[in-house]
């Protein structure tokens, strides 16, 4: 059986295989590492380098691993489809130079891929006519190619900073097992953002504010050219031509670490959290193992050095070793030798929207997959008939901001009291970490399974608002959270006011009603501040009554009429 | 079976971890070449033994025995925690707090080994472990949120 590892990447593509019992890259045209980029002028897709020499902006599609799983349309393609002609190119020309057919492939994908960007993954691979024998995240291959490799037990961090993503993982090497602790990420945190930042500084110091097209695609290349090989010096420089007009461009170490600093502080911060998630001080790391085009840089390795203290392993080509991991799990796989297996885990955590907005978490960020969750959900109304579920994922407290994964409705609950139905409700997150779900009702054997789809349709921008409000706006979350109760909880005392308001005496009464009343006009308008104001005044008042209408009604009477006695 | 037995261990609450994911790892790879649903019935139990907090449910939970259910005496302890709590004025005072109640944590941890074989006072020692441990889940998210 021929198996492969592909590891897909934002920028460029890598496939390895295991020959001799040794993984080992397949070069393509000569070449280790395929540019992701696709070109659609002819007839049939162009990929790779030659994509890029084309110099066709118009019909040239770069990183679209950014999009996958969105409905997003480029020149007409969805990012799957475009994916799967990148997976068909790789896929021939390994066929072609091995002179084998594939059988099966391991795809990577970022540990941080929701269900939806693994889901859409895997179908691309499918229109590309791959087998996939599974998912598995890049930092777990990465960490997999070096533990082969050194053939030593431990606790290894993976520090995977690529061309689109930022990933970090924290693994156990023991016995043949290698075990992911814990994982963090961010989908949009990579070198590419430094890359922007360095060709808008040039094109502005050359007086360019409009930046065509052509201008973009060479001059991105150019500023990655100067990131890349800006290594003892101070300054580097560099021309092109486009278009007949002449450029130039350079980059000094100054700018570098201020156009770096945001980004590389981020990746701390995600290490830290990766590091308490698990509960392991750094001291208690054997090896940092470097991951990624933007690890190459001497900056990010110093500053990784710095945090952690740790001997970095950079001796694995950081652009490679993602690719070989996942051969290595490939041939694991289809050849079922248990002599080192691979425990991964969710990476974002998954939930269903609660009555007012907030999540109830069902399965946990961390935990191992492949796992099932089994919850119990009934009716709040008699006689409903349907329950609707919102299912989300992400580690956000409020259902609206994290990710949708899917809407369903169990309908045909027959008539029942409220409480009386029992719907279960099972989650399976299978070894990929593509979720499916079940929901039956438990008396009738009313039943409804549900697959997950592609996402809503997001722009660039919205998804960098998003993950912008994400960071920034984690208190404003809890304010709102704050405000559903605050809702609730007066929901529920007006009703009970309502209750007793006949029962306080008259003066008093007219009061009371009058600020209900305001209170009311204000809930409806959210001045949650001035309902709090509110609802303590009216609790003053009524609170002198409380205890005597309380004991009133114990014995069944009303206070009223008690008065009037 | 249930899940102590799915590791060949005692039904006791009590349980070696470094064991149990030596134990959790042997099944990974008997079952590596069977099929999934039963690695999936593995990590279910093995998420639910290594907590202590989910294993006293799940342990209490074979008992037919609730952990939910607050005495009075503890409604009013914790109360006062959470007032006192709620009074503190910075972020110092607020860390401080959150280490004591940590290691208040793990005394309670350290007292509940000893009572497995007292399922009454187990429960009640176990309640109260709930209730702290939830607590200090709220603190922690409260101290990070106002980094």
């Amino acid at each position: 059986m021929f198996t492969v590892g592909i590891d897909l990447g934002t920028t460029a593509s890598v496939v390895s295989y295991v020959k001799d019992g040794k993984p080992q890259v397949i070069r393509i045209c000569g070449n280790t590492s395929i540019p992701s980029v696709v070109n659609y002028s002819s007839s049939l897709p162009i990929v790779g380098r030659e994509a890029i020499y084309k110099a066709d902006s118009l019909n040239t599609i770069f990183s679209i691993k950014r999009h996958i799983g969105s409905n997003r349309k480029f020149l007409n393609r969805t990012p799957t489809e475009i994916s799967a002609d990148i997976l068909y190119y790789l896929k021939s020309k390994t066929e072609e130079l091995v002179g084998q057919n594939i059988d099966a492939a391991v795809i990577t994908v970022p540990a941080h891929f929701s269900d939806i960007q693994r889901t859409a993954t895997k179908r691309a691979a499918s229109i590309a006519g791959l087998k996939v024998l599974r998912l598995i995240n890049e930092p777990t291959a990465a960490a997999l190619a070096f533990g082969i490799e050194k053939r030593k037990n431990g606790m290894f961090l993976v520090y995977d900073f690529g061309g689109g993503t930022f990933d970090c993982s924290l693994l156990r090497l023991e016995d043949g097992v290698f075990q992911v602790l814990a994982t963090g990420g961010d989908n949009h945190l990579g070198g590419d953002d430094v890359d922007n930042d360095i060709l808008n500084n040039n094109f502005s110091k050359n007086g360019i504010s409009n930046i065509t097209n052509d201008e973009y695609i060479l001059g991105k290349l150019v500023a990655k050219y100067l990131k890349e090989n800006l290594k003892e010096q101070d300054k580097i420089e560099s021309e092109f031509i486009c278009k007949g007009k002449k450029y130039n461009f350079c980059l000094t170490k100054q700018e570098l670490k201020e156009f770096s600093s945001k980004s590389l502080n981020r990746t701390l911060d995600i290490c830290r959290q990766v590091l308490e998630d698990a509960n392991i001080d750094k001291s208690e790391i054997n090896n940092v193992i470097l991951v990624g085009g933007m690890t190459r840089l001497k900056l990010i390795k110093d500053s990784v050095y710095e945090f952690l203290k740790v001997p970095l392993c950079d001796d694995l080509n950081p652009e490679e070793v993602v690719s070989l991991g996942a051969a290595i799990q490939a041939q694991s796989i289809s050849e079922k030798n248990s002599n080192m297996i691979l425990i991964d885990v969710v990476s974002l955590t998954l939930g269903i929207e609660t009555f007012g907005g907030g999540v109830d978490r069902i399965i946990y960020r961390n935990t191992p997959i492949p796992i099932s969750e089994r919850r119990e959900y009934t009716t709040y109304q008699d006689n409903q008939h349907g329950i609707k579920f919102h299912v989300v994922q992400g580690e956000r407290l409020l259902a609206d901001e994290c990710q949708t994964l899917a809407n369903f409705e169990l309908k045909g609950i027959p008539s029942m009291p409220a409480g009386m139905p029992r719907v279960i409700v099972d989650f399976n997150i299978d070894i990929n970490g593509i979720l499916s779900i079940k929901a039956f009702e438990k008396t009738t054997g009313i039943s409804q399974s549900v697959v997950v789809t592609e996402t809503p349709v997001l722009s660039e921008s919205d998804v960098f608002n998003i993950l912008q409000k994400a960071y920034e706006e984690q208190e404003n979350d809890k304010i709102k959270i704050r405000n559903i109760d605050i809702s609730i909880e007066l929901n529920r005392l007006l009703k009970f006011w309502n209750l007793i308001i006949n029962d306080i005496p008259f003066n008093e009464r007219k009061i009371v009603s009058k600020k209900i009343k305001e209170l009311n006009s204000q809930l409806s308008s959210k001045n949650f501040d001035a309902t709090i104001l509110l609802k303590s005044e009216i609790e003053s008042i009524i609170g002198k009554f409380l205890d005597e209408i309380i004991s009133c009604r114990l014995s069944g009477k009303k206070l009223a009429d008690m008065r009037r006695i | 079976m249930n899940y102590f037995e799915i590791f060949d261990l005692p039904t006791k609450y009590n349980l070696d971890e470094n064991n149990l994911s030596k134990r959790y790892m042997q099944k990974q790879k008997s079952l590596f070449s069977a099929n999934s649903n039963n690695i999936s019935v593995i990590n279910v139990a093995y998420n639910v033994l290594k907590n202590p907090i989910k294993r006293g449910e799940y342990y209490l939970g074979l008992y037919n025995r609730d952990c939910n259910k607050m005495s009075e005496e503890l409604a009013f302890q914790m109360f006062n925690m959470r007032d006192e709590y709620e009074n503190l004025l910075n972020k110092k005072e607020k860390q401080d707090f959150q280490i004591k109640l940590r290691q208040s944590l793990d005394n309670e941890l350290e007292a509940l080994s000893k009572l497995s074989d007292d399922i009454d006072k187990f429960q009640e020692k176990f309640i109260k472990i709930k209730f702290l441990d939830s607590f200090l889940g709220k603190i922690k998210e409260d101290v990070y949120s106002r980094d």
